[in-house]
């Protein structure tokens, strides 16, 4: 297997979603599937020229007309065998007319329709990412841990749930319908971001193109929605955490904890940018989970130190979240900042509701966490058999590294 | 600097067949090569050859006589060329070696480009 050209890749994935879009703008969203063989058609073909030529400055460019050219051969074939057919005809007829870039609309459009309410959130989020970010059913698989030919049918399936459903032009989707949508497309770039964020052993670039694209997204739905809180304050979340990124990872690869970073290398540009986002969801009325989400991360991107950490503020808003959202991540979080002020009871309880839930059997994190408040109350042999546990659940290196380097410290 | 040509020559129904998968990975190769080259400022460009049959022309009897190029009859097709800089044939020819081509294909000729005085 020859080692894959990821410049080329990432190269493909920014175009791709565009490229899409554009054509989907310019044929509608009932020919979906034209466009997305159109598509593939000019990409194989660009490259295959791109392999002698060179990749040109201006791809997707490029590519728009290479696509909209077939794409009239096929319309011109379809109307020739339809006579009786309306003006498809006509339309395929036009001129290509793409300068430059589609707009941030079209970009959005794609992820408006995948996030279709009939469809499950994972196939939201996997249909989001083919259709809204470019990737390929293989990017997906690598991403989510799944084999590419299940990806492949899950997006079959989806695609033809959505066709099933009518043809559904978001050209004519109506501004409610729009707005009805609007809190599941921000979930679905916060999925989004949130796999790609979750430290594993995969694809470096891929990982980072993807939150990279959740941050773009979010911010332009942040911007053509300038008064809808959650997704300003979406956005605000996402800023904050890609601030830190780079410092997620040692130089050995392994995992750094929040407690164990170099600030310094935090990203003050994401940060201040988060800042003004959570400025204007708190002048909204309404408080979601990403406002409590983003004013946790908030707390921490502005402690200059860990020390500095106003867990008294982190407690409040983790007791809010609990209350609104008690998922197995919120609970696990929410029990180490009430270990954090010495209210080991309260965590113990948080940790315990936690490991109640179905998933916690399959989560390293719960056992992370009872490890670490077994830690506190002085009960080492406990502390290892949840380390231990937790390190048989989770397959990541960053993790593992992270586990053995609290077992040689004798927690 | 002296400039070199390399042919690319292929099997007729080298590509044939093949998954979009396994294809854009051979693409891939090529295409990282052809970027790498140009960053270092060896690479001067080049031409891929449309896959289908093209035109022999041949001049007898004083006409000109155009048949379809006889694929199926040929063990291999130029595939496309390109076109590197290089200090001399042996320099040409090591830069010619790491050419994916020959990962994915078994021949690759090597021609000096003739350059005018200016």
């Amino acid at each position: 297997m020859p080692a894959r050209d990821t410049s080329l890749d990432t190269i493909l994935r920014r175009v791709r979603a565009s490229l899409l879009a554009a054509m989907v703008a310019r044929l509608g969203a009932d020919k979906l599937p034209l466009a997305e063989d159109v598509c593939q058609d000019a990409l194989e073909k660009a490259v295959a020229s791109w392999s002698y030529a060179g990749i040109p400055d201006k791809p997707l460019a490029w590519l728009k007309i290479a696509a909209w050219r077939r794409a009239v051969d096929v319309l011109r074939r379809e109307a020739f065998l339809a006579p009786m057919a309306d003006d498809q005809g006509e339309q395929g007829a036009d001129p290509p007319a793409f300068d430059g870039d589609g707009g941030q609309d079209e970009d959005l459009r794609l992820l408006y329709l995948a996030c279709h309410p009939g469809l499950s959130l994972r196939d939201q989020m996997m249909l989001g990412l083919q259709l809204g970010a470019g990737f390929t059913a293989k990017d997906i698989a690598d991403l989510m841990f799944m084999k590419a030919s299940a990806v492949g049918q899950r997006l079959a399936r989806a695609k033809r749930k959505l066709r099933a459903g009518g043809p559904d032009d978001l050209l004519t989707l109506s501004p409610d319908e729009q707005k009805n949508r609007r809190l599941t497309v921000l979930n679905c770039v916060y999925l989004m971001f949130t796999a790609a964020y979750a430290p594993r052993r995969q694809n470096a670039l891929l990982v980072r193109d993807t939150a990279g694209e959740a941050l773009r997204l979010v911010r332009i739905l942040t911007a053509q929605n300038p008064h809808c809180a959650e997704a300003a304050a979406a956005a605000a979340l996402l800023c904050f955490q890609a601030s830190r990124f780079d410092a997620r990872t040692g130089a050995d690869g392994r995992l750094l904890l929040l407690k164990d970073q170099n600030r310094a290398v935090w990203d003050q540009g994401l940060i201040a940018e988060g800042a003004a986002h959570l400025g204007r969801a708190k002048a909204g009325t309404a408080l979601s989970r990403y406002h409590l989400e983003a004013g946790i991360a908030a707390v921490h991107a502005f402690a200059p130190r860990w020390e500095d950490t106003d867990w008294q503020a982190i407690n409040t808003l983790y007791g809010r979240l609990v209350a609104l959202y008690p998922s197995l991540a919120v609970l696990v979080n929410a029990a180490i900042a009430k270990a954090e002020i010495g209210d080991i009871g309260a965590a113990q309880q948080l940790v315990d509701r936690a490991e109640a839930c179905p998933e916690a059997a399959h989560h390293g994190g719960t056992a992370l966490a009872q490890a670490h408040i077994a830690s506190l109350q002085g009960r080492i042999e406990d502390a290892r058999r949840y380390l231990i546990a937790a390190r048989s659940l989770d397959q990541r290196t960053a993790v593992r590294a992270h586990i053995d380097a609290l077992l040689e410290s004798g927690a | 600097m002296r400039h070199f040509a390399l042919l690319l020559n292929h099997a007729p129904d080298r590509y044939t067949g093949l998954s979009h998968d396994s294809m854009m990975d051979i693409i891939k190769d090529y295409v990282a090569w052809v970027e790498d080259l140009s960053a270092k400022g060896i690479y001067q460009g080049g031409h891929k050859l449309i896959d289908t049959p093209g035109q022999t022309l041949t001049c007898a009897d004083g006409g000109i006589t155009v048949t379809d190029a006889p694929f199926a009859e040929v063990s291999e097709i130029l595939g496309g060329l390109m076109i590197i800089a290089a200090e001399d044939m042996d320099a040409a020819t090591a830069i010619a070696k790491t050419c994916p081509h020959l990962v994915h294909n078994s021949t690759l000729e090597i021609r000096e480009v003739d350059q005018q005085v200016e």
